[in-house]
């Protein structure tokens, strides 16, 4: 039997374990949302009765928010983004950061982000994913230079993700086919300009990274998703070598019908793939992430939803009982409304 | 104390020490080619060791280095120092009898080189002498160079018809000893026989034919070790052949170029692309750097990764093939 180059591909943990279709992927996502709430609500149901935010939180129970399956996704691509900021800081490589933000998405897969903020899930990512590509930093090292964070903290994380990553810690990315593509266009387009080519290349390695904050990584393969980066800069180009690598130009001989077919199906891929990585790629606002946060603090955490409701309560009492009291008379005015 | 005689040096003593080789039975002489004298080898590494100094012998105040210092050959320094310059000279004047056309061209070459030793060796206008030689050396820098190899090379196919002939004999005498074995055991076979057929007078006919079984085993055997002999001597002529001529090199060479694999040709040996000649002005400048070359690094091994990525997985659909994937678990 003879095993081409995408039989090796399918032999891959990244093929096996983390490619999907779009249906599954979203099936898969549902599921993961469904287990955040049913965590939160356990939490919620765990709380002694007997304090009183609890009992005022019981009242208000519809009022409580879960965080939504949108929420969730947007809320992962704004870490995804500081994750690498966070690897430009330390200097890393485009491969590095690419496996941090790969095991950030793939970790959400599985879980929700009520069950794990993904700020700390986001650093340990890092930091695991630096060890796997050979560019190892202390955790001391990496620590003193994130405030608010301590050894311990991100540690606690590592074992968690790599059971979640199902310990396949290989990351494809499509740098690498799309240097490939690079070369092989010099030999296959002799005639190209060079400085085309060149920029074009410089411009894909941007969408490149770009693309890794949507889900194409898990829907498609890295030399599709290097083809409809390199398309998206110069489409002529593209075109021009596919048709030349499959065969198509001598329009004059019998044109191969599964050649062509390839092509197309080929083409479809690639159109498909740049629509996302032009329209699709999140990057949500800071203020945005901090509505979402709040919420998850919430959820991790359901006795604060308590401990505000009772202050917005205390709050409007004290308006209404004409608002003598002001600042630290507010307790006592929260105990007269018990 | 007695004073030393510079001028005459004890032979087994050393002058700077004064360590003599009757109670220090491990002493050993060194020389340096500047000037000849002798210390021992804890003087050199004493006074050496730090750089270059002058010679410690009185009037001479040569510089000499460590480095530079071997052991005595010949007893006599007159013919070390000959074997010295001869050595020097004849690394520039390295050409062999066939890069000349007539004889009388190679003796007058030869001739020339005699002549460089002879004034060097003698000191007679050793200034204007070195200057020629050097000259010379400038000149024919690529000639030196190439015969130099070549001489390389000669010497690398003596060593292997050398080698060959060696596991040649081994084999040889390794047959004949089991020819030589195998003929006494026939003979001694025929005496066995007799001694039967005298036993048996009523003549079973079993035992005569066991016998005579027996015999024509051991016959095929030792004819079959003469083929095994042909046999041998027939390869030993094809290699020595192939050495002469520089042909085993070439072999070598024309291997396939097939990747490792576990069960022999399940990978596509013809690459999805063609490899060749590619322009990247950033990694092009990394290959001439001496700090990447010393570790191996070769740019082609990076070129073949990245084509070989680029089509991995090119052609995998997962959209439909993960579909029926999911169908067939169920």
């Amino acid at each position: 039997m003879v095993v081409s180059n995408d039989d090796l591909f399918r032999r891959s943990t990244q093929y096996r374990f983390w490619s999907f279709t779009h249906s599954q992927l979203e099936e898969l996502r549902i599921v993961a949302n469904k287990k955040g709430i049913q965590k939160t609500e356990e939490r919620i149901n765990e709380l002694d009765d007997s304090l009183p935010e609890v009992k005022l939180m019981r009242e208000n129970q519809d009022q409580f928010q879960f965080v939504h399956l949108d929420e969730e996704k947007r809320l992962i691509s704004y870490y995804a983004r500081r994750c690498k900021e966070l690897a430009a800081f330390f200097h890393l490589s485009a491969q590095v950061r690419s496996t941090a933000i790969m095991y950030l998405y793939k970790f959400y897969l599985y879980h929700s982000v009520m069950e794990y903020h993904p700020g700390n899930i986001m650093l340990t990512c890092l930091f695991l994913s630096a060890k796997v590509e050979n560019h190892f930093i202390g955790i001391n090292t990496f620590c003193k230079n994130i405030p608010k964070t301590t050894p311990e903290a991100i540690l606690k994380n590592e074992y968690l993700i790599l059971e979640t990553m199902k310990f396949s810690l290989q990351c494809h990315h499509p740098f690498q086919p799309l240097y490939g593509f690079f070369l092989d266009i010099q030999q296959t387009l002799p005639k190209l300009d060079f400085n085309r080519l060149g920029k074009n290349y410089d411009g894909a390695r941007e969408l490149v990274n770009e693309s890794l904050f949507t889900d194409l990584p898990f829907l498609y393969t890295p030399p599709q998703i290097a083809l409809a980066c390199l398309w998206l800069c110069d489409d002529v180009l593209v075109e021009k070598y596919l048709s030349k690598k499959f065969g198509l130009v001598k329009k004059s001989e019998q044109e191969d019908e599964d050649a062509i077919q390839h092509y197309n199906k080929l083409m479809v891929i690639i159109r498909h793939c740049a629509d996302v990585v032009r329209k699709e790629a999140l990057d949500p606002s800071q203020d945005e992430s901090k509505t979402i946060s709040a919420k998850i603090k919430l959820c991790l955490e359901p006795i604060r939803f308590g401990r505000k409701l009772m202050k917005q309560n205390g709050e409007q009492a004290a308006k209404r009982s004409g608002s003598i009291t002001e600042g630290g008379d507010e307790k006592r005015v929260k105990l007269e409304t018990e | 104390m007695v004073e030393l005689d510079w001028n005459n040096i004890p032979k087994d003593l050393c002058p700077v020490c004064k360590t003599d080789k009757y109670l220090s039975p491990t002493l050993q002489f060194k020389i340096n080619p500047e000037c000849y004298h002798k210390i021992c080898d804890s003087c050199v590494d004493r006074i050496f060791s730090l750089g270059p100094s002058p010679c410690p012998y009185p009037n001479c105040g040569k510089i000499l280095r460590k480095n530079r210092f071997k052991t005595q050959i010949f007893d006599d320094v007159e013919v070390e120092r000959e074997c010295d310059v001869r050595k020097r000279v004849v690394a520039v004047y390295n050409k062999t009898q066939e890069d000349f056309k007539t004889l009388d061209e190679y003796n007058a070459y030869l001739e020339e080189i005699e002549e460089y030793v002879y004034k060097l060796v003698n000191k007679i206008d050793v200034e204007q002498t070195e200057q020629k030689l050097k000259e010379y050396q400038q000149a024919h820098k690529d000639d030196i160079e190439m015969s130099n190899n070549q001489r390389d090379q000669e010497y690398e196919k003596f060593l292997k018809l050398q080698n060959l002939e060696k596991r040649y004999k081994a084999e040889k005498n390794k047959i004949n000893r089991e020819i030589i074995k195998e003929e006494q055991n026939l003979k001694n076979l025929g005496k066995l026989e007799v001694i039967n057929q005298l036993q048996t007078a009523s003549g079973e006919k079993d035992a005569d034919k066991i016998i005579a079984n027996v015999r024509d085993s051991m016959i095929s055997k030792t004819s079959n070790y003469k083929e095994q002999l042909e046999e041998l001597e027939k390869n030993y002529q094809e290699q020595r052949e192939r050495i002469i001529s520089g042909l085993d090199e070439i072999k070598e060479e024309e291997k396939p170029k097939v990747p490792f694999t576990p069960f022999n040709g399940d990978r596509v040996v013809s690459p999805p692309y063609e490899y060749g000649d590619y322009k990247d002005p950033f990694l092009l400048k990394i290959v001439d750097d001496v700090q990447y070359k010393a570790g191996g690094y070769k740019i082609d091994f990076y070129f073949h990764k990245s084509l070989n990525d680029a089509f991995t997985g090119l052609h995998c659909i997962i959209e439909e093939e993960k579909e029926t994937v999911d169908q067939v678990m169920g």
